[in-house]
């Protein structure tokens, strides 16, 4: 008995570890990607959008919409905890800050709060390991994690984590009331090395009912040299 | 005949009295006339005002209806000009107003600011403003008109400041004087409107007109042709309510039993203007307020008319006693003396009406300032409400002066008629 408990508590990372590994397992120098976004909407009614994502480590990103015809030419731009959005219509950049950043990306059930969460966990989250199960067949350790300060858009999150990926497979979001936001999911990991990054993610906004949406990464190339005016800001203003 | 000679005789013998006594009566008859003048203003311009926003019948999609606080833009009402047309065929219909009320963001970008590019500054050197431009940008309502159905009911134009009212571009903006000072522009400046329906949508309008309700709400509020909102929200002839006016605001049940048996209707939702929003309760709360108050102006100028009677009556008990001494009968006494307050009540009345007409026709013209209050009123009111002069309501006024006088008179009469001629002749 007592050895069945040593090794279990040898074997057994404790909650900042698992925190670390999480975010070192989404790291990366720089991410290419194209991917499809699938937004459910309260109806069921679909809408997919497709777009590619330039990103530069954890804290810079370039996403520009390629379709349907209507969002054609959207294009983001974040740079540290700057958000900036360009309006092909009227050829003109919107600053996304205040009470927009609780807007909807898209219309998905992303917000750019969501988006603009660039920060490591371990940083914003005090965790408590509370458990470990098995989850759609995957072990996984169950976190609770609690938010270091205020002002940070969750102020509770609870992890299902995979054992063999260190990702996420599920996550809970709460506000500071205790009443859930967001569920944000995972799936269909992609390797690179001995990492993982989620070939799927999805989000559900627990506020909104009966919507959901699916961002699918494919064509995903990590560590590739991308050019310094990408995530520049007058890249933004640029004429195609 | 000899009655009514005493009576004359008298008026002329206490002129004073007199005097006063016809004052009186016509101070009541006028502060009655104007007061109800007034308060038929105040309800008649604050439904006036009302109605403009929900017409006398309400035509919504029946989810769009529930959901209305959100605007749900997924539950329109399709073939809006087909239906129009049909309502517009309608007996008792005299305009119907198609309608998209949606929430905006909207952008106002000074490009003054920005550094060019050929200038070869690095960027980390720039700040935003000189990137993209200085960026003004708030989130508004906005409600989408057809300009010309609009223009002969919608007040708007008679409140812009600066600008004019829609011409036939579509990319043109009206919009609240409050929101054009948050974003700083003016009339021939341009703004960015931005949708998040379905995504992301804008396009730019030019600011036409600046609007001021004397209401702080409404003035963030902004004004968009119907094509233009219908244009960027992909809602081709959508819309989201349509309002429907008849000749006659209280007799809109005619105008609900016409849409309920048109075509246009199909299973669209209908609401009278009665039970629409606050107006469910508010009808039944001005009958009693407004109620209320009317019966403070009466009771005022009731009891300053009776106690004027009175003291006319009661100060002539010697003169009363020695008429009863003298062998007058009792009748005869109470006779003489009401239709003395009779022909006092008669000039009072007339003059009263003359003056409660005179000062009302003033606040018919000019209105009355109610202050920079009714700025935050949930409810647009103007700061000037003007009174609502009606024939019925002089009527009244002349009928109740003439009434109370009479009555104020008769009671004193008969209690100092009743009493002991010695009795009476011996009081001071």
């Amino acid at each position: 008995m007592f050895t069945a408990l040593l090794v279990a508590a040898l074997a057994a990372p404790t909650a900042e570890e698992l925190l670390r590994a999480i975010d070192d397992n989404l790291a990366f120098g720089t991410r290419i990607s194209d991917a499809k976004m699938v937004v459910v909407k309260a109806g069921g009614a679909t809408d997919l959008k497709e777009l590619k994502i330039w990103a530069r480590g954890q804290t810079d990103s370039y996403i520009e919409f390629i379709a349907p015809p209507r969002d054609k030419g959207v294009k983001y731009l974040k740079l540290e905890d700057n958000l900036y959005m360009f309006l092909p219509s009227t050829e003109k950049v919107v600053k996304i800050s205040g009470h927009l950043l609780r807007q909807n990306l898209m219309d998905s059930d992303f917000s750019y709060e969501d988006m603009l969460e660039s920060r490591r966990l371990v940083e914003n989250y005090a965790a408590t390991l509370i458990g470990e199960e098995t989850r759609d067949g995957e072990a996984v350790w169950v976190l609770d994690l609690a938010a270091k300060r205020d002002g940070l858009a969750y102020h509770r999150r609870k992890l299902w984590v995979s054992k063999r990926t260190n990702l996420p497979v599920l996550e809970q979001r709460f506000a500071k009331s205790g009443a859930p936001l967001k569920e944000y999911t995972t799936a269909k990991p992609l390797a690179h090395g001995k990492r993982f990054y989620p070939g799927v993610m999805g989000m559900r906004d627990k506020l909104k009912e009966g919507t959901e949406t699916r961002l699918e990464m494919t064509n995903i190339t990590f560590d590739a040299e991308l050019p310094e005016r990408l995530f520049s800001r007058r890249n933004l203003m640029a004429k195609d | 005949m000899l009655l009514l000679r005493y009576a004359q005789r008298n008026l002329s013998r206490q002129r004073g009295r007199s005097v006063l006594t016809a004052t009186a009566v016509a101070l009541a008859v006028a502060l009655v006339v104007v007061g109800t003048t007034l308060i038929e203003g105040l309800v008649s311009d604050f439904l006036q005002e009302y109605v403009r926003n929900t017409g006398h019948a309400r035509v919504r999609h029946a989810r769009y209806d529930q959901l209305s606080r959100f605007e749900p833009l997924e539950y329109t009402i399709d073939n809006t000009a087909a239906r129009l047309q049909a309502i517009d065929k309608l007996p008792n219909v005299t305009d119907a107003l198609p309608r998209i009320r949606f929430g905006v963001m909207l952008q106002h970008t000074d490009t003054s600011t920005i550094v060019p590019d050929s200038t070869g500054i690095p960027e980390d050197e720039l700040t935003d403003e000189q990137i993209f431009g200085r960026k003004a940008l708030e989130l508004g309502s906005c409600i989408a008109v057809d300009p010309t159905r609009e223009r002969p009911i919608n007040k708007l134009e008679s409140q812009l400041v600066s600008g004019r009212w829609f011409s036939q571009d579509p990319n043109e903006i009206i919009i609240g004087i409050d929101l054009a000072t948050r974003l700083n522009v003016e009339v021939g400046k341009s703004l960015e409107l931005i949708s998040f329906r379905d995504g992301l949508r804008d396009t730019s309008a030019r600011v036409v007109g600046i609007f001021d309700s004397g209401n702080n709400i409404i003035n963030r509020g902004t004004y968009v042709p119907l094509a233009a909102a219908q244009a960027l929200l992909d809602l081709q002839d959508q819309s989201t309510e349509l309002l429907v006016f008849g000749e006659d605001l209280f007799a809109s049940n005619t105008l609900m039993t016409a849409l309920r048996g048109s075509t246009a209707m199909g299973d669209l939702a209908l609401a009278e203007w009665r039970s629409i929003g606050i107006m469910r309760t508010v009808t039944a709360l001005f009958g009693v307020v407004f109620g209320a108050l009317t019966l403070a102006i009466v009771i005022v100028a009731v009891a300053g008319l009776l106690n004027t009677m009175l003291m006319n009556v009661l100060e002539r008990r010697r003169e009363i006693g020695v008429l009863l001494a003298l062998g007058m009968s009792r009748q005869r006494v109470i006779a003489a003396i009401v239709l003395e307050a009779a022909t006092l009540a008669a000039i009072g009345v007339a003059i009263g009406a003359a003056l409660g007409v005179a000062a009302s026709t003033y606040l018919v013209r000019h209105g009355i300032e109610l202050g920079s209050g009714t700025a935050n009123l949930p409810v647009a009111v103007g700061s000037v409400v003007h009174g609502k002069l009606t024939l019925i309501n002089v009527l009244r006024a002349a009928a109740l002066g003439g009434v109370t006088a009479i009555l104020g008179a008769l009671w004193p009469a008969w209690k100092a008629s009743s009493l002991n001629p010695v009795e009476a002749m011996r009081r001071r």
